[in-house]
C-alpha cells in the first residue's frame, strides 16, 4: 500500500479503471429534480435525470479522497489499480446489495445460512456516508439549496459507487427523515438518485440530534460527507458525535447567493422559512454591511471549529456549477482526486 | 426675546402628525429568508451601537421634526427688543393758498435760508418784498438741513386741492427736494387744511416715525378741521401776522329791465386800521370812474353805478392801495350778452311754442312746414312738432309729440284717460319729476296731460318727467348732438297757460345750445359765468361753429378748430376768459367767463390775513413758537425679527432630509 510521505495516514485511493466518458459535463445549475416522492425508476433513467452522459463520464474519472485508513476490517472494497487483484483472504463481512456475487462464501452460507463475502488482503474499504440536510431552510434560495444538495450528493455518490465504495445516504432535519442503506457498485446509482430525488425539505434543523442518532447507528466509521446550510445555532457540536465514532468528516456548507449578498432593502419583514418566525428590520447599506461582516465571522468561526477537529470544511455557493465545484474546487481541497 | 405671533405655535401639531404618520408608516415588505438567525445577530450588533445607530435609523424623522419645529418657530415671528436707529418720515405740508401771497414775510428768515439778504423769491409783488410763501419756503429749506441721513421727506402743497409734489430720502434726494420747494407757487384759492391734514396723516402714518409739519400763513378755516392726524404734528407759521388788507368782495354787472347796464361793487377793509384809497372802475379796459373810498376797520363800502356804454362787456374794479395782498384788490365782471342761436321750428301747431321760442334771448327763429324742411339748413336747434324727418338733423333738436312712425323713437300706442276695472284713470299724468337743467325755475305742480305717446325710453335717453309707464319728457345725446323729447302734444296739456312754460322752453334751448353748461370741475353750474381759478372751463360749441377761440386774462389765445366740446384747463389766473365761436370767419357768439378768487360768501376765508387763533392748538408736539422744533433722535425701540434666519435653517434641513432620503 502506497502512503503519502507528508501525511502518513493518507492513502491515495485507486483510480477508476473505467475509460473516460464521452458525454458532456455541461450541467444546468437550476435543473429541476424530480420530487422525492416520485416512484423509483430504472437506474439509468434516474441518474440521467440528474446528469448527462458526459458529466457522468467525467465523474467516473475521479474518486473521493479519504485522508485516513478506516481499518482493514472495514467494509467495502476499493481496488488498487497499481497492485492488482489479490487472492489473500483477510476477513468476512456481511453481504450487501451490490456486492459481487462471486465473492460470496457459499460454504459459510451453508453453515450459517447467512450471506458473507470474503475480503481480500489488497482491498481497501471506504464507507461513504452522504448526509443531506433536508430542513426547511434548504428549501430556499435563488438556486434552491436542497436541489443543489441533491445533485451534489448524487454526484459524490456516483463517484463513490463507481469506485466500488460503499455508499450510505441519509436525509435529516431535526432527526433522520430518510435513510438509504449501504450499497455498492455503479449499478446502484439509479437507486441512489431515486432516493435523493425523493428527499423533501421539511422541519427544523437539529444537527446535533440528527448526527448523534446517525452515529449511534453505526459501529464502523467511514467518510461522512455532510451537506448542509448549517443554519442551526450550536449544531456544529453534532459533528463530535461522528468524530467520536471515528468518522472522517467532510463538511460542505451550502450558501445561496441571497445569503451571501441579500437583496432586501428598506423596511422589511423577514420571514424565517424554517421557523416561520418574522423579524422586522430596516435594511440599509450599513445594515447589509453588518450582515456581511457577521456572515464572514460566522464562516471563519465554523472553519476554525472544523480545522480544530480535522474536519475538512468547504463553503459552497449554490451558484457554483457542479462541474466547477467537483473538478476544480474539490480537487483543490483534496476531496476528490 | 418674544414671539410676535404666538398663535402660530399651534402649528406644532404638525409635528404630532408627522410622528403619527411615522408610526403608521406602510406595512413592511415581507421577504422570505432561509433563516432569521443571522439577522437577529445583526440587529443585536446594531442595537449595541445605539444611540448613534438609532439616530442614524431615524434621521429622516428627526430631520422632518426639526424642519417643522424651525418652520413653526419662524411663523411665530421671534424677535428681540432693541433700540434701532430709524429714519423719520416727515411730511412738509406747504400752504400755497392765495393768502400766502401776503407780503409780510420775514426777510431775515428768507435771507438765512438762501445765504444772503434779498435772495428769496418774492411772488407777491415785484418790489422785492417777502411773501409768506417765501418765508415758509425758507423755513422748510432750513428744516431740510436739520434732518438726518435716512430721513424721508414728502413735500405736499395745499390750497383748495392737495398734491404731493416731491418725495425723497436724505441726503441723496436733498437737491430734488430743495428744487421742489423753490418751485412752489401760490395758487389763487383758499386753503383746505382739513383735506391736507387727512392726506398728510395717511402718508405719515404708514411710516415708522411719521411727522407732519404744516407751513402756513395762518389763514385757515379751523372750523373745517374736525380731525387731527394720528401722528405728530407741528405748525410753522410764516408771516408777521399782518392784517392790513382790503379786497373787492363783490362786483356784479346786470342789465335792468329797461336794458340799462348796472354795476354793483363792494370793497372791504379786513385790517385793524382805517384806510382810504381810490376805487377805479374800468369798462372794456377804459377808465370809467375813480373815487376815493375811506374804509374803517372791518367795514365795507358799496357802489352802484349805471350809465355805462350799451356795448360794455367787461367791467373791472381795482382798489388802488398798497396792502399786504394785491390779488384781491382787483375784480372783473362780465356783462352777459345773449348768445346768438339760430332755431328752426318745423310743423308748428300753435303760436304758443313760437312765442316762447322768440322770447328766448339770442334766438333767431325761423319757421317752415315739414314739406319744405331742409336738413342742411345750418340751424343750431331744430324744433319738430308732431313730425320728425327720416334722418336726424345735423344740429340739436327738440321733438314734441313724436309721430307714430318716427324712425328715431319707438312709439307704441298712447297714454291717456281710460277705464280700468270700472274706474276712470289717466295714465298720462305726471308721476315723477327728476332734477334736470331743463326744469330750473320751472314748477310743474298742477300741470295736467290728457294724452301722450307711449314712447320707449331710448338707450341715450335720460328721464326728466315721467308718467306711470312711459317718459313724458326726456333728454340725451343720441349722437354728437343733443336732443329733448316731449312725448305729448302741447295742446293736450295745460302747459301753455303756465307761467313756467316760457322758462321751460328757454331752458331747453339753452341746454341744447350748451348755454349754462359751463361748470367747474365738480360738475356744478357756474354762477353767471364765474368760476374758480384752476377749475376747468367747459365750452359746448354750437353746431354751426367751425372754430373756437379762447383768450385768457394774460391775453394768451388758444384756437381750437371744429365744434367738439372743449374742456379748457389753463384757468389758473384770475380774470376774464373770453370764448368766441366762429362759423368760418364770422364770429357767431362771444361769451366772457370770469375766474374769481373770492367766492361769494367766503371772501374772509382768503382776504382776512390775520392768523387764526387756535392754529397752534393743532400742534401736538413742540411749543407755541412758530419755529420748527427739531426732531428727536431717530431711534425707536423696536422688534428685531429673526424668522428669516430660521427659515434659512429650515430650508437647509429640508435639503438635508431630501439628500438623506435619496442618498
Amino acid at each position: 500500500m502506497r502512503r503519502s510521505k507528508r501525511f502518513p495516514w493518507f492513502t491515495p485511493l485507486s483510480r477508476s479503471t473505467r475509460s473516460p466518458g464521452l458525454f458532456t459535463a455541461e450541467l444546468p445549475v437550476e435543473a429541476e429534480l424530480p420530487a422525492a416522492t416520485v416512484a423509483p425508476r430504472a437506474a439509468g433513467s434516474a441518474i440521467r435525470d440528474f446528469f448527462d452522459e458526459r458529466f457522468l463520464r467525467q465523474l467516473e474519472r475521479v474518486q473521493i479522497v479519504s485522508q485516513r485508513m478506516h481499518g482493514a476490517s472495514s467494509s467495502g472494497g476499493r481496488r488498487s489499480k497499481q497492485r492488482g487483484p489479490s487472492v489473500e483472504f483477510a476477513d468476512y463481512r456481511e453481504y450487501t446489495q451490490g456486492d459481487d456475487l462471486r465473492q460470496i462464501d457459499w460454504n459459510v452460507y451453508g453453515r450459517s445460512e447467512r450471506l458473507y463475502v470474503k475480503l481480500r488482503e489488497d482491498e481497501e474499504s471506504l464507507n461513504v456516508h452522504l448526509l443531506v440536510d433536508c430542513s426547511k431552510s434548504m428549501d430556499w434560495g435563488r438556486s434552491h439549496k436542497l436541489s443543489y444538495a441533491r445533485r451534489l450528493a448524487a454526484a459524490l455518490g456516483y463517484v463513490a459507487l463507481t469506485n466500488q465504495d460503499r455508499v450510505e445516504v441519509a436525509g435529516f432535519n431535526e432527526r433522520l427523515t430518510a435513510h438509504l442503506p449501504p450499497m455498492r457498485a455503479k449499478a446502484q446509482a439509479g437507486r441512489l438518485c431515486t432516493f435523493l430525488a425523493a428527499l423533501e425539505a421539511e422541519g427544523k434543523t437539529d444537527l446535533k440530534g440528527a448526527l448523534r442518532t446517525y452515529a449511534s447507528m453505526h459501529r464502523r466509521s467511514g467518510l461522512a460527507i455532510l451537506i448542509s446550510d448549517l443554519l442551526n445555532p450550536g449544531g456544529l457540536e453534532g459533528l463530535t458525535n461522528l468524530l467520536d465514532r471515528g468518522f472522517e468528516v467532510v463538511l460542505i456548507h451550502l450558501l445561496d447567493v441571497l445569503e451571501t449578498d441579500p437583496d432586501a432593502e428598506g423596511e422589511v419583514e423577514l420571514f424565517d422559512r424554517e421557523s416561520a418566525q418574522t423579524l422586522r428590520v430596516s435594511i440599509d447599506a450599513a445594515t447589509l454591511e453588518t450582515y456581511r461582516r457577521r456572515l464572514a465571522r460566522w464562516l471563519e468561526e465554523t472553519e476554525a471549529f472544523c480545522a480544530k477537529r480535522m474536519v475538512r470544511y468547504v463553503t459552497v455557493s449554490t451558484a457554483t456549477p457542479l462541474e466547477e465545484l467537483i473538478f476544480r474546487q474539490f480537487r483543490a481541497r483534496k476531496i476528490v482526486t | 426675546m418674544n414671539l410676535l405671533s404666538p398663535w402660530a405655535l399651534l402649528w406644532l401639531g404638525a409635528a404630532g402628525a408627522i410622528l403619527a404618520l411615522y408610526l403608521l408608516k406602510p406595512r413592511s415588505r415581507r421577504v422570505e429568508v432561509s433563516s432569521t438567525w443571522l439577522w437577529q445577530g445583526v440587529l443585536k450588533e446594531e442595537s449595541a451601537r445605539s444611540p448613534m445607530q438609532w439616530l442614524k435609523r431615524h434621521a429622516l424623522l428627526l430631520l422632518q421634526l426639526l424642519v417643522v419645529l424651525l418652520g413653526v418657530f419662524a411663523l411665530a415671528r421671534p424677535a428681540f427688543r432693541r433700540d434701532l436707529p430709524v429714519g423719520h418720515t416727515v411730511v412738509l405740508a406747504m400752504d400755497v393758498s392765495a393768502a400766502m401771497l401776503a407780503n409780510d414775510g420775514d426777510p431775515a428768515v428768507a435771507a438765512r435760508a438762501s445765504g444772503g439778504p434779498g435772495s428769496g423769491r418774492a411772488q407777491g409783488d415785484s418790489t422785492g418784498t417777502i411773501t409768506r410763501l417765501d418765508e415758509a419756503r425758507a423755513r422748510a429749506l432750513q428744516f431740510l438741513q436739520q434732518l438726518r441721513p435716512g430721513d424721508q421727506v414728502i413735500i405736499m402743497r395745499m390750497a383748495d386741492h392737495v398734491e404731493v409734489v416731491a418725495r425723497g430720502t436724505l441726503p441723496g434726494d436733498l437737491s430734488a427736494l430743495q428744487t421742489a420747494l423753490r418751485e412752489l407757487q401760490a395758487l389763487p384759492a383758499e386753503l383746505d387744511l382739513a383735506h391736507g391734514l387727512e392726506l398728510a396723516g395717511g402718508l405719515a402714518q404708514s411710516a415708522r416715525l411719521g411727522e407732519i409739519i404744516v407751513f402756513t400763513g395762518g389763514v385757515v378755516d379751523l372750523d373745517r378741521v374736525t380731525q387731527r392726524p394720528p401722528v405728530a404734528l407741528q405748525v410753522a407759521r410764516a408771516g408777521r401776522g399782518g392784517a392790513d388788507n382790503q379786497a373787492i368782495t363783490a362786483l356784479a354787472a346786470r342789465r335792468s329791465l329797461a336794458g340799462e347796464l348796472e354795476v354793483f361793487a363792494r370793497v372791504r377793509n379786513f385790517g385793524d386800521q382805517p384806510v382810504s384809497g381810490a376805487l377805479r372802475i374800468s369798462v372794456d379796459g377804459a377808465l370809467y370812474e375813480e373815487q376815493e373810498v375811506s374804509l374803517p376797520p372791518q367795514q365795507s363800502h358799496e357802489l352802484l353805478l349805471s350809465e355805462f356804454p350799451a356795448q360794455a362787456s367787461l367791467i373791472e374794479a381795482r382798489f388802488l392801495r398798497s396792502d399786504l395782498l394785491a390779488v384781491d384788490n382787483l375784480a372783473v365782471a362780465a356783462v352777459a350778452l345773449p348768445p346768438q342761436r339760430k332755431v328752426l321750428l318745423v310743423g308748428a301747431r300753435t303760436d304758443h311754442l313760437e312765442r316762447a321760442l322768440r322770447a328766448v334771448p339770442g334766438v333767431e327763429l325761423s319757421k317752415v312746414d315739414p314739406q319744405r324742411y331742409d336738413p342742411q339748413g345750418g340751424y343750431d336747434v331744430y324744433v319738430f312738432e308732431g313730425w320728425f324727418p327720416a334722418a336726424p338733423p345735423s344740429g340739436h333738436w327738440l321733438l314734441i309729440d313724436p309721430p307714430a312712425k318716427s324712425g328715431a323713437l319707438g312709439v307704441a300706442g298712447t297714454l291717456g284717460r281710460r277705464t280700468i276695472g270700472g274706474q276712470e284713470a289717466n295714465d298720462a299724468q305726471i308721476v315723477r319729476v327728476l332734477p334736470s337743467p331743463l326744469l330750473r325755475g320751472v314748477d310743474l305742480t298742477g300741470v295736467g296731460i290728457t294724452e301722450a305717446k307711449r314712447v320707449a325710453l331710448p338707450e341715450w335717453g335720460e328721464e326728466v318727467v315721467t308718467a306711470r309707464e312711459a317718459p313724458l319728457i326726456f333728454m340725451g345725446y343720441p349722437d354728437r348732438y343733443r336732443a329733448v323729447v316731449f312725448s305729448f302734444d302741447l295742446r293736450a296739456s295745460n302747459l301753455f297757460g303756465r307761467i313756467g312754460f316760457p322758462v321751460l322752453v328757454a331752458n331747453v334751448v339753452n341746454w341744447l345750445t350748451g348755454e349754462g353748461a359751463q361748470s367747474n370741475s365738480f360738475g356744478l353750474p357756474a354762477n353767471d359765468g364765474r368760476f374758480m381759478p384752476g377749475d376747468a372751463l367747459l365750452v359746448q360749441p354750437l353746431p354751426r361753429t367751425t372754430r373756437v377761440q379762447i383768450e385768457t386774462p394774460a391775453k394768451k389765445h388758444y384756437r381750437l378748430d371744429g365744434n367738439q366740446p372743449v374742456r379748457f384747463v389753463d384757468t389758473l389766473s384770475p380774470g376774464a376768459y373770453t370764448v368766441i365761436q366762429y362759423a368760418g370767419n364770422q364770429e357767431i357768439t362771444r361769451r366772457v367767463y370770469v375766474a374769481t378768487v373770492l367766492q361769494p360768501g367766503r371772501e374772509a376765508a382768503l382776504a382776512d390775513l390775520k392768523p387764526r387763533e387756535g392754529l397752534q392748538d393743532l400742534a401736538n408736539v413742540g411749543g407755541s413758537q412758530p419755529a420748527v422744533v427739531p426732531l428727536g433722535p431717530g431711534r425707536q425701540r423696536n422688534d428685531l425679527e429673526w424668522w428669516r434666519a430660521l427659515g434659512v435653517v429650515a430650508l437647509a434641513g429640508l435639503f438635508a432630509e431630501w439628500w438623506w432620503f435619496h442618498r
